[in-house]
Order: C-alpha cells, then structure tokens, then sequence
C-alpha cells in the first residue's frame, strides 16, 4: 500500500516533533520542515523511522524557502494528503503595554512567521494537496487569536499575529472548499515547549499531550478511506481546541 | 467647548468627511497625512508628487494618485477649502441634508451650535496659520494663502491643522507628529485611527473604473487559487492597516491623558477584517491586517479602559469592492454617472461614491462623539448602526 504523504512544519521539537511522530507511528510518511539543523530530536526521530521521515529545511516566512521545500517534496512524490502548519513564534516583548515603546520589528518578524507563513506555505503546496486524496489543511493558531475571548492588555504581536492567521484561514476556506478541501483550525493549550527560547516547565500540558487530541482532530475521527461517515462539519470553518472546545472569533 | 480631535489619514476622503463634520460640530481638528511633509517644503509648482508616486514605504497608500488640481495646497486649507469636487460635505440623499452638512456653506450657517462667534473672529488668522502646521513656517509664510480670491469666497473655519507623516521614517515622523500637535492643541479628545484606504481611489472616474476592475479581478481569483498578492504587498498591508494605528497611539497616547479629555479612541475599519462574515473576495492581506487591528482595539480596550478610555470600532461601509448598501455589489463607486455605456445593473447603489462618504462620516462624527450606552463592550460597528461579528 502507498503511504499516505504528510508536511509538518516547525517540527524540530515541541508540538511539530510530536506531530510527526504521531503521524509515522500511523504509519504516514513524513516530510517534517525544520528550521533549526543543530537541534538533534529530530534527527534522532529520522533514525527510528528510516525512509519515511524525510527532513526538510524549511523557513517559513521566506518565499523562497518555502517554494525549494515544495519542489523538494515534489521530486520524492506527487501528491501529499494532509499539511500541518504547525510553525510559530514568540517574543520576549509580550508584556510591553501601550505606555512603552513598542517593537515593531519583532511585530513583523512574528506576522511573517505566524500569519503570512501558513498561507504562503499553503499556497506553496497546493498543487501536491491538490493531488492529493485527503486534500486536508491544518493549522495550529491559539486562542491568543480570539478577539471575542481575549484578555490581554498588551501581547500586540503575538495575539495581531494569530488572529491575522485565523482570517487567512478563513479566506483560504472560502476559496478551496469548494475544491474538496477540508480545514482543521487548533489551539493546542498551554504547552512546555520551547517557543519562547527555553523550556516553559510552568505550562500545563507536554506537547505530546496535546499532540495526540490535534491528531485526532486534523485526521477527523474517521477518514475517508475508512468508509465511514464524517462526523465533522466541513462546512463550517471553527478553532478548536485540545479538548474539542469551539473558540469564538 | 473645546475639543480636539485627532485624524490618521485626514487627507483620504473619509478622513477629510469625518474632519468637515467634527469641525461643524464645533471641533478642532488636526490631522496626520503622509502627503503634507513634502508639500511644506516644495515651492508650488515644483511638487515632486509627480516622481515619487510610486513610493513604496509601508502604510502610505494614499501617496498614490495623490492629484490636487492645479494647486500647491491641499483642499483641507488655504485656497481649495471646500473647492474639491471630489470631497463630499453632505450626504448627498437630499439638498438639505447636503446644505446642512456642508464646509463650504461653512459651520455658522447651519445654525446648530452656538459657541462659534469667538472661533469666527479668530478664524481668519487661524486659517493662514493651519496652512502650515509646522511652527516656523507658518510665521514666515503666514500671508501666503490670504489672497483675496479665497478669503472673499470661503467661510472662515480654519479648525483643520495638518502635520507631516513621513512614513517612511515611522518612529521619527511619530515623534515629530506628537510635538507639532501639542503645538497646536492642548490635549486630543478624540483619536480617529482612519488606517489605510477607505476609498482606494480619489480620482473620480479613474477611480470608478479601477474599483470595478479590482472587483472583477477579485472574483476571478476567488476561483482561481493561488491566491493574489506579493508577500511585499501583505506586508504594506499589515503596516497600513495594523502597524500605522498602533503607532499612532503609542506616539499621541501621552496628549490624550491630560485632565478633563474625552479619552476616547475611534478604529476606522472594515468588516473584511471580519472572520466569521468577511468573504474572500478581498486580498487576503489585507484582511488578515484588518482582523489584527480588531486584535489590537480589543487588546488597548482591555488596558486603557482601566484608565477611563473608551473606544469606538466603525466599519464606514465603504469597502471599495462591497459599496455602501448591505448586500451590495462591486461596483459601489460606479454611480458616478459618467459612464453611460455601462449597462445600470439592479444592483447599482442609489448613491455616488462621495455622497456615501459624506453620508457615512456624518454617521461617524456622531457615533465618534457622543456617549454609547454600552461601553464595556467593543462592537464593530456599520454605519447604520448595525454590529459584525469578529
């Protein structure tokens, strides 16, 4: 049987590793993009799963970066089922309120990263999605990006950043549902991850915690070539969350 | 009374509505506009608009077809107060409702606010003077704009100040706009964060044409994915719709502190930035960047209405490929009546383009203004009073 193709971006560590990991214990094969060559869990996953995880450099808020991952894919095959846009930022300057001088360089790198960079790599890979049998498109955002929910007195870069993903999505929604596409939109919780530069051990969930319930998620709880019925709307594009809890916008 | 109001883009037609309407409310109002710096220091005549059209700076695109017939002064002051065409001063559904509203006819002829005759005496300097917003020059040149022809035939108001937004160079241009305004006023009351286009073209028939292409363009590329759009563009978008506002309030935050102000702070945007009813026939960048500054007014709503701020988040209506009527269709600006070998669709709105944004600001100036039941809620809201959801 053909393995079933699947892109991971940011999958060096954190939620994007356990993902990846998640999907080749599946029995999927992998092209997980990494940003950070020196960090060694991923090469250690590429050991224990020779040949189906394939390793891809891969930026995402650089065009051209993401348009080589694309062609790189596409010489090993043509089509993949299911993209995980996984990568993200943070910045140290969460805290800075209105009263101080704001960074707006660290408010484009994150834009570029968290909200430009799922679209662009979505569009990157569209011809092999559209190949492909699942034609399937996941986001992990946050409930950062819920304004209806939202909390905060500053975090401007983190939570623009994300509610900017979630209206890209939305637009991407409209415009390729009617092609067959489907859409998972995620908050995967308070993770100890590594996103702010060292290990968060304060939050409440490991990524592979979450990791499992976003599996669930993005392969919906059946899949097509199960030869059952769907039990999600594909017709109504929702943020969910690890615990399968609607976000509003 | 004396409150003043602060405009982003006060040159873009909206702004420049919303400023005609506050100040006939009895308000001073100073704007910033990315056009103004280089018209200060170039003699008339030898405007270098012309070569440097094509800037590409983040979060200026209304230094685009920039085109002010024929004069070396923008319409907000000096000899073209209330001359453009193209600059509604009414809402256009009735010719009272245009007198009233109307610049030209000038504030005091509408006879709604009493407080004017002080301000009407002092007007006529004070409209040399807003001509040049920047302190020196307007000592040198206060005489420049006095000649007879427009002081016979205008009103005095002179309640219009522009300064320099030079936007290429943000964190200085914010800096100096926030001196040159606490020039000029002892406190903002109001901050209007007019981001971006509103109206993407001020150039009548020009403008009409190229909306409509816009809209034909975005429909096919509905259905034709990828989708439009540079990275360079996205990225001009999110700094003129996301990045400009939050800049704006950063810099003039500290002039809308001092005692007995208004302290309110008004967004300008769209319901394009809407998730849940925002379509995909607008380019995703800017759509992205429009729901980011609803982020970004839901989060300063959260922080500074701690401290007695209060907000409003306005969707003019006026979306270049919507037009003003629910439901409307690409094509809004197209009324213009210009083009009779367009076929006049059912759909075609009842209104020009500047009647709707007359009609639209005027809807503004008193929602910006007055008091709102619920302020412990941040709502997008239409100009007819209708809400969107995020």
């Amino acid at each position: 049987m053909n393995k079933h193709n699947a892109v991971v971006t940011g999958a060096d560590r954190g939620l994007g590793l356990a993902l990846a990991e998640g999907l080749l214990a599946r029995g999927w094969r992998v092209f997980a993009g990494s940003y950070l060559p020196d960090w060694p869990q991923l090469r250690e996953l590429e050991q224990r799963y020779p040949g189906t995880l394939i390793i891809l450099p891969l930026d995402v808020s650089s065009d051209s970066s993401v348009l080589a991952a694309a062609a790189a894919v596409e010489e090993r095959t043509r089509s993949i089922d299911l993209l995980i846009n996984n990568a993200g930022v943070i910045t140290d300057k969460n805290e800075d309120s209105i009263r101080v001088p704001q960074d707006y360089d660290e408010m484009i790198r994150l834009y570029q990263v968290n909200s430009l960079g799922p679209v662009r790599t979505s569009e990157a890979f569209h011809p092999l999605l559209e190949r492909g049998e699942l034609k399937r498109i996941c986001f992990v955002s946050s409930e950062a990006g819920s304004i209806g929910k939202a909390e905060r007195t500053a975090w401007f870069a983190y939570c623009m950043s994300k509610a900017a993903l979630n209206r890209g999505v939305r637009t991407l929604f409209d415009r390729l549902r009617p092609d067959g596409y489907t859409f998972r939109l995620y908050h995967p919780g308070w993770m100890r991850t590594y996103m702010s530069g060292e290990k968060n051990n304060e939050a409440e969930l490991e990524p592979s915690e979450s990791a499992a319930p976003a599996l669930e998620y993005f392969l919906g709880s059946t899949l097509p070539w199960d030869d059952k019925p769907h039990s999600v709307d594909e017709d109504r594009p929702v943020m969910r969350d690890w615990q399968g809890r609607e976000w509003p916008w | 009374m004396d409150r003043t109001a602060w405009i982003l883009n006060l040159r873009e037609p909206f702004g420049a509505a919303l400023g005609r309407e506050l100040t006939a409310r009895g308000w001073k109002v100073v704007g910033g506009d990315p056009g103004e710096e280089r018209e200060i220091l170039s003699v008339p005549g030898q405007r270098k608009i012309g070569e440097e059209g094509e800037i590409p700076a983040a979060g200026r695109p209304n230094a685009e077809g920039i085109e002010e017939p024929g004069g070396s002064s923008g319409w907000t002051h000096g000899t073209h107060i209330g001359e453009n065409p193209e600059i509604p001063t009414g809402t256009g559904t009735s010719g009272l409702n245009d007198f009233e509203g109307s610049v030209a006819f000038g504030p005091e002829s509408n006879g709604r606010h009493g407080g004017y005759e002080q301000e009407e005496r002092e007007g006529t300097d004070t409209q040399v003077k807003s001509a040049q917003s920047n302190a020196a020059a307007a000592s040198s040149s206060a005489g420049a704009f006095s000649d007879a022809d427009s002081a016979a035939s205008l009103p005095e108001h002179g309640r219009m100040h522009v300064v320099p937004l030079d936007l290429d160079q943000p964190g200085e241009a914010w800096e100096e706009a926030a001196r040159l305004t606490a020039g000029l006023a002892d406190r903002i009351d109001l901050l209007v964060l007019n981001a971006g286009e509103i109206v993407p073209e001020r150039d009548g028939e020009a403008g009409a044409d190229s909306v409509k292409e816009e809209a034909i363009q975005a429909a096919d590329i509905g259905a034709d994915f990828p989708a439009e759009g540079t990275t360079e563009e996205r990225l001009r978008d999110y700094e003129a719709y996301a990045l400009t506002p939050l800049r704006a309030v950063e810099h003039l935050l500290p002039l809308m502190d001092a005692e007995g102000g208004l302290k309110r702070i008004c967004f300008v945007s769209s319901h394009e930035g809407s998730i849940s009813a925002g379509h995909a026939d607008v380019p995703i960048g800017r759509a992205m960047a429009r729901t980011a500054l609803h982020m970004q007014a839901k989060l300063l709503f959260n922080d500074l209405g701690r401290e007695g701020y209060t907000f409003r988040l306005y969707d003019p209506g006026l979306s270049p490929l919507r037009g003003a009527m629910p439901g409307g269709l690409p094509g809004a600006a197209d009324s213009s009546g210009s083009k009779g070998d367009r076929p006049a669709a059912a759909a075609e709105p009842m209104m020009s383009l500047p009647a709707m944004v007359g009609e639209s600001a005027r809807f503004a100036a008193g929602f910006f203004t007055n008091p709102h039941a619920d302020e412990e809620r941040l709502v997008l809201t239409g100009s007819r009073g209708e809400e969107w959801p995020f």
